[in-house]
């Protein structure tokens, strides 16, 4: 079981070289993270994989978006918008994680958009950033939404991943203290280890079909 | 006022941490401050009150924090979100609890760089740099408008 960063935003997205956050990333108890990053990756102690984001406000552009995907990218990503947008994007072939839960609208991630994500094993993001950056109402906020996100996690069963969304190493975070800091919103030891395993499980399941003796 | 019996005595629990960057030199004061800032935010006041939390020892990249029993993950959980000290960005990392300060103290030793401070020109810029175990070099850039951090390795510097 491979534990991933879900998003690291590496040098000049951040303040912090690759090299530099994957080292980290390692001393942390990381086996691999996925970096958003346009140059060559270098060979680090831990698994590097590349990841894209994609912005957008309507599904058709993320579409036309979907075409320019350059090769080599391993996980794309898809940011959440209103709930109309959400339950589009989960009904794509070539998302692989929906993430931004945490700025969409209220209300935009709903039970549809769940059943979505479960059928078609698009993984929802927790991103851990507006945790450590957010104080007072917006951060009990996102308390609230990962808590709902949670309740419909173990009802549908789709696949969360966890993200730092890191641009530097002072917001990376070690596996222990993600595992506490995910204990606000009522999110077992258990889990978060699976959370943190999904997007290895992705690459795999992308991979080629291995025969089996 | 005499000392309260040991079986009447509140038992405490103490969290070694290390302090990202390790060349910043913290002040007891103000870093105790901030974990108080960051733990009330996160837990309120009648918890914050409840668990007793206080800097004991601090110095270059390492802090040792004083909690009562029973409430060191709340404090753990707390010092995670710790982003900023005296207007300096930096985390905090609990690397071990322990009921005595003497058997964390015994484990600083692993926490300990030995910290190289050189002027290099980076950029155009004059910038101060601190290379440290595993090959990291932190570059830190003063400028009018304030200072400004950038975190390389040894062949990222060699590259540039």
């Amino acid at each position: 079981m491979k534990l991933t960063d879900a998003c690291i935003h590496p040098y000049p997205g951040g303040n912090s070289s690759v090299r530099r956050m994957l080292k980290e990333a390692c001393e942390l108890g990381f086996d691999s993270c996925i970096v958003i990053h346009d140059g060559p990756l270098p060979a680090a102690e831990i698994t590097a994989l590349r990841g894209w984001i994609i912005s957008e406000d309507s599904v058709k552009a993320v579409l036309a978006r979907m075409r320019n995907v350059p090769s080599g990218i391993d996980l794309v990503m898809v940011e959440a918008r209103d709930a109309a947008f959400n339950r589009g994007a989960l009904s794509l072939r070539g998302i692989d994680i929906l993430r931004g839960i945490s700025r969409a609208p209220p209300k935009s991630f709903d039970h549809v958009c769940a059943r979505l994500g479960a059928q078609h094993q698009i993984a929802i993001d927790l991103n851990l950033y507006p945790l450590l950056h957010e104080r007072g109402g917006a951060r009990q906020e996102v308390i609230r939404r990962y808590e709902d996100l949670i309740q419909l996690c173990r009802r549908f069963k789709f696949p969360l991943t966890i993200s730092s969304d890191a641009g530097s190493i002072l917001d990376q975070r070690s596996v222990r203290e993600i595992s506490s800091l995910c204990s606000l919103f009522g999110m077992h030891a258990w889990e978060v280890t699976q959370a943190l395993a999904t997007p290895g499980e992705i690459t795999n399941r992308k991979g080629p079909v291995e025969v089996v003796q | 006022m005499r000392p309260r019996p040991p079986s009447l005595r509140v038992k405490k629990r103490y969290v070694l941490t290390e302090i990202v960057p390790p060349w910043i030199s913290p002040d007891v004061r103000s870093l105790s401050t901030t974990v108080h800032e960051a733990i009330t935010s996160l837990w309120g006041d009648a918890s914050t009150a409840l668990m007793q939390p206080a800097v004991v020892y601090a110095e270059p990249g390492i802090a040792i924090l004083r909690c009562r029993r029973g409430t060191e993950r709340n404090l753990i959980t707390a010092l995670s979100t710790v982003v900023m000290e005296n207007e300096q960005p930096i985390a905090l990392h609990p690397q071990a609890t322990s009921g005595t300060i003497l058997s964390l103290k015994k484990r600083c030793e692993y926490l300990r760089q030995k910290i190289r401070v050189e002027n290099i020109v980076w950029r155009g810029k004059n910038c101060t740099a601190y290379r440290f175990r595993g090959h990291k070099v932190d570059l830190l850039e003063r400028g009018i408008k304030g200072q400004n951090v950038i975190f390389f390795t040894d062949d990222d510097c060699e590259e540039m």
